[in-house]
């Protein structure tokens, strides 16, 4: 073919291609693999482009997506589950019972270091009986192990073996079997997704772009001038103009998410309650949050809306004589701009990633609060790879400030367990791992209100984090775009049935 | 008359400005309480007049139990306007008690599924028994006699104070606390018997005494006028879904409803906001400045759009398509603030709670019932029970969490 034909044929196939529906994220995920999935922007992207065996309908009940049907065992130890066949991954090969083995093992590799290994926990043995038809053995009773088998599924065939790095090339070049493949990652930090040809069921879409736009201000003005067709998460303060245009529709997108200040307790002098509880009497969270826009304070670690909430926690308020108290307790003293200890200043070294909405206000709000008490803070903005690197692996930082969302479960283990692979700040408390192994494993829900609860409490009272708030969220959409229906979590699961007009 | 209008009392007593004299605007929606308000802001002060100046004021901030309270007195444009604020608080638990009974009947009966041989220390239809406190209701022990006194006389202020109590059952070690799953039912009941009093009827379909009245029988009201609302009555249209199908919306243009169709709900609520954006328009242009002031301070025009809304997700629900009822409730609810107040109505957050827990989204419906825990904290034993039952919906899941 001649240079002029490619031409041709390549311009023709760009007019093919359906005009993308464009949302933006905060930060572009540096990486897609879904085994190292530790951000909601990247577990909305892996939601396009890999799939589980089952997924949720619209009413949240476990549907099979790359499963067909499933066999409990009448001993509840163990399933059958048949896997849809005809389905192949983005690169051609076709999806087989492999391809679960693989996974299952892989997340279980402790030399892969997934944080999602946890969901695979209770999968005791896994074995092909045919090339579409796996056995699970469970480690326990299950009652409905479909519910737990939603965990996106990776190809064999581009492993090396069930050790997966990070690093590994896969991360820019993700294969998946779900409705869209990762065309492109762009020059911008966007990234262009296109509707995946042989695609096992119907999707309406024909591309998707990711847009990175850090400036969420930016972000709503993108979306008023049509240059996106849908915003994951509006800024509380931009609510009401977003809802007041014609063009745009709000949808809740409520992921049961907070904000906190947490320490690492690993250090002094962090690892010293009495600090922790003094630093936090010196914050007006209030004041914090009112120009960020509607939300509501949060005591502890779930949102208050949530039936593992425990509204007996009072709320901590700004309490100078406490703080004065608790600190001279802890051996601090303060003559000058300072509270000083063996001649150092109190000093919080603030970390935040550059990307995280509104990060910038709060924490300037929270320096000069703490400053004004005799608190050095020393704020440091990051981006995506050192937050990943100083937080995630090497734990160096005084205290973050981030947010977690979790889905319906809000299962808090991972963060507050002393084992938990989520648990930055290296929070130990002995009662409360007994809470969250006790409320993990009972099968009574009022008992397990009861444990988190009494968890709440707990935790509350040790002070591991400020607790924030927790905002209200609305995704907002083009008028043009029809059919949306939101995941509360994962935001595109039901993508397929969206039409852009 | 505008002329001798020199100035407008309001509801919100905000409105101080003067009207100054202007042409007769022409008619848009004629006959309705909006275009009263609007075009003959004297009629609000005849009827402020007339009606106790408190009670509109808590109406408007969504405070129908105050409103209620504030209507007293015998004359019958009274009772018209403490019928109003009754129909509002019967409406509001008639959702809490749809939801509460149907969260009841799943939670236990998916509890005995999961485990056949746990002892039932509560009967599985005891919430389906709610409306007539039959035989089921039998195990709510003394406080099934609460619920007989109170729909007896009418007066629900002991049954009221043990909301927040658990019902116990049970002589052994452990007993067993739940929450009263019939309060709202019987809150339902008692504030229907409280209109319908004020209406000297004994069912809606009776009332039509309702639509005699002038517009203290529409005024914030889904129900553009007394037409309207004489016609949904005799029709038996159910009290929440009277305005749902109402003749006066038509000159906003709006199309026929798609049973279950979220697409054309959708394009419905479109076309409302484009149609009442048109209005407001041609209003500013044309209206007396009064009125468009009293429109401005009260937020009428969005008023009647929230209040319409309500009544077509009323009718959605009513008809068995909650997916259908959260998109007019999503699209009513003003998110700009996040409680009860001018701007949203308890009776909104418990529809959002009723058709989210209807589509399957029972942790979402916490999510909508939380706005109700401070204006109404009786609402603390159905929140307890969803929470049950989301709880024990997800237990099989394992939980996922991220950053951000």
């Amino acid at each position: 073919m001649t240079l002029r034909a490619l031409t041709i044929a390549s311009l023709l196939a760009a007019t093919a291609v359906a005009a993308p529906l464009r949302y933006a994220e905060d930060r572009a995920p540096p990486i897609v693999n879904p085994l190292f999935t530790t951000t909601m922007s990247e577990a909305r992207l892996a939601e396009l482009v890999f799939e589980g065996l089952y997924t949720d309908d619209a009413q949240l009940s476990s549907i099979g997506r790359l499963a067909t049907s499933l066999e409990l065992a009448e001993d509840r130890m163990s399933a059958i589950v048949h896997l849809k066949p005809g389905v192949t991954w983005h690169d051609g090969e076709t999806f087989d019972s492999a391809d679960v083995l693989f996974t299952v093992r892989a997340l279980k590799n402790e030399k892969t270091a997934s944080t999602d290994r946890g969901r695979v926990a209770f999968i005791k043995q896994v074995t092909a009986i045919d090339d579409h038809t796996v056995q699970f053995t469970f480690e326990r009773e299950e009652y409905a192990p479909e519910d737990k088998l939603h965990f996106k599924l990776l190809p064999e065939h581009v492993f090396a073996g069930t050790a997966v790095k990070r690093t590994d090339t896969f991360r820019t070049k993700p294969i998946g079997t779900g409705p869209y493949t990762v065309d492109h990652f762009n020059d911008d930090n966007s990234i262009s997704l296109l509707q995946y040809d042989n695609y096992h069921d119907a999707t309406r879409l024909g591309a998707i772009t990711m847009r990175e736009v850090a400036d969420k201000n930016y972000q709503s003005k993108l979306l008023l001038y049509e240059s996106l067709e849908a915003l994951v998460r509006v800024m509380p303060r931009d609510l009401a103009t977003l809802q007041a245009d014609r063009k745009i529709e709000l949808y809740p997108y409520q992921t049961n998410s907070w904000w906190y200040v947490g320490f690492q307790q690993a250090r002094p002098p962090f690892d010293d309650a009495r600090v922790r509880e003094a630093l936090t009497a010196m914050v007006d969270v209030e004041s914090l949050l009112a120009p960020i826009g509607t939300g509501e304070v949060v005591t502890g670690p779930f949102v208050t809306s949530s039936p593992y909430y425990n509204h007996k926690v009072e709320r901590r308020t700004l309490n100078e004589s406490k703080s004065s108290q608790l600190l001279e307790a802890a051996g601090y003293s303060r003559s000058g701009e300072y509270w000083t200890k063996g001649g150092e200043p109190l000093t919080l070294r603030l970390t935040a990633q550059e990307s995280l909405e509104t990060s910038q206000d709060v924490v300037i709000a929270l320096q000069s609060q703490l400053e004004s008490q005799g608190v050095k803070v020393e704020p440091t903005f990051v981006g995506a790879a050192e937050w990943k690197s100083k937080v995630w692996n090497d734990r160096d930082f005084d205290a973050v400030l981030s947010q977690w969302s979790f889905d319906r479960s809000e299962d808090i283990t991972e963060q507050f367990h002393s084992g938990g692979k989520l648990n930055f700040g290296s929070y130990r408390n002995a009662d409360v791992d007994t809470l969250l192994e006790e409320a993990r494993d009972t099968s009574d829900p009022q008992r397990k209100k009861s444990l988190l609860r009494d968890a709440h409490a707990a935790i509350a009272a040790d002070a591991p984090m400020i607790f924030l708030w927790t905002l209200d969220s609305y995704s907002a959409v083009s008028r043009r775009v029809d059919n949306v229906v939101i995941h509360p979590f994962y935001y595109f699961t039901w993508s397929r049935e969206w039409e852009l007009r | 008359m505008r002329a001798a209008l020199h100035c407008t009392v309001a509801v919100s007593a905000l409105l101080t400005g003067c009207g100054d004299p202007a042409p007769p605007a022409g008619p848009t929606l004629p006959d309705t309480w909006l275009q009263a308000m609007i075009e003959e802001p004297t009629r609000f002060e005849q009827l402020l007049e007339q009606t106790p100046r408190e009670g509109w004021i808590a109406l408007h901030r969504n405070d129908a139990e105050d409103a209620w309270a504030a209507f007293e007195g015998p004359d019958p444009t009274v009772r018209r306007a403490r019928a109003r604020a009754a129909w509002e608080m019967a409406r509001l638990h008639e959702n809490l008690a749809r939801i509460h009974e149907s969260a009841e009947f799943a939670y236990l009966s998916e509890r005995r599924e999961r485990n056949p041989d746990e002892p039932q220390s509560i009967p599985i239809e005891l919430a389906r028994d709610c409306a007539q406190l039959g035989a089921g209701t039998e195990a709510l022990g003394p406080r099934r006699a609460l619920h007989l006194a109170a729909r007896e006389s009418g007066d629900p202020t002991e049954l009221l104070a043990r909301a927040q109590e658990p019902v116990q059952t049970g002589e052994g070690p452990v007993p067993v606390a739940w929450f009263d799953p019939c309060l709202h039912t019987t809150l339902a009941q008692i504030w229907d018997a409280r209109a319908l009093r004020d209406l000297d009827a004994t069912q809606w379909s009776e009332a039509g005494a309702w639509a005699d009245g002038g517009l203290e029988s529409t005024l914030f009201a889904a129900w553009l006028d007394r037409i309207d609302l004489r016609k949904a009555m005799e029709r038996g249209a159910s009290p929440g879904s009277f305005a749902a199908q109402s003749p006066a919306t038509r000159a906003l243009g709006l199309p026929d409803r798609v049973p279950g169709d979220t697409r054309a709900a959708r394009g419905e609520a479109r076309t409302l906001d484009d149609a009442l954006d048109a209005w407001r328009q041609r209003l500013d242009a044309e209206a007396p400045e009064a009125g468009m002031t009293l429109e401005r301070d009260l937020g009428l025009i969005r008023r009647f759009r929230q209040e319409w809304l309500l009544a077509r997700g009323t009718l959605a629900l009513e008809d068995g398509h909650p997916a259908e009822a959260l998109v007019f409730l999503d699209h009513a609810r003003d998110v700009a603030d996040r409680n009860v107040g001018p701007a949203n109505s308890a009776r909104l957050f418990a529809l959002l709670a009723a058709a989210r827990f209807e589509s399957g989204r029972d942790r979402e419906a916490l999510d909508a019932l939380h706005p109700l825990s401070e204006a109404h904290p009786e609402v603390l034993g159905l929140r307890e029970r969803l929470g049950d039952l989301s709880v024990l919906r997800a237990l099989t899941r394992t939980g996922d969490s991220k950053e951000n």
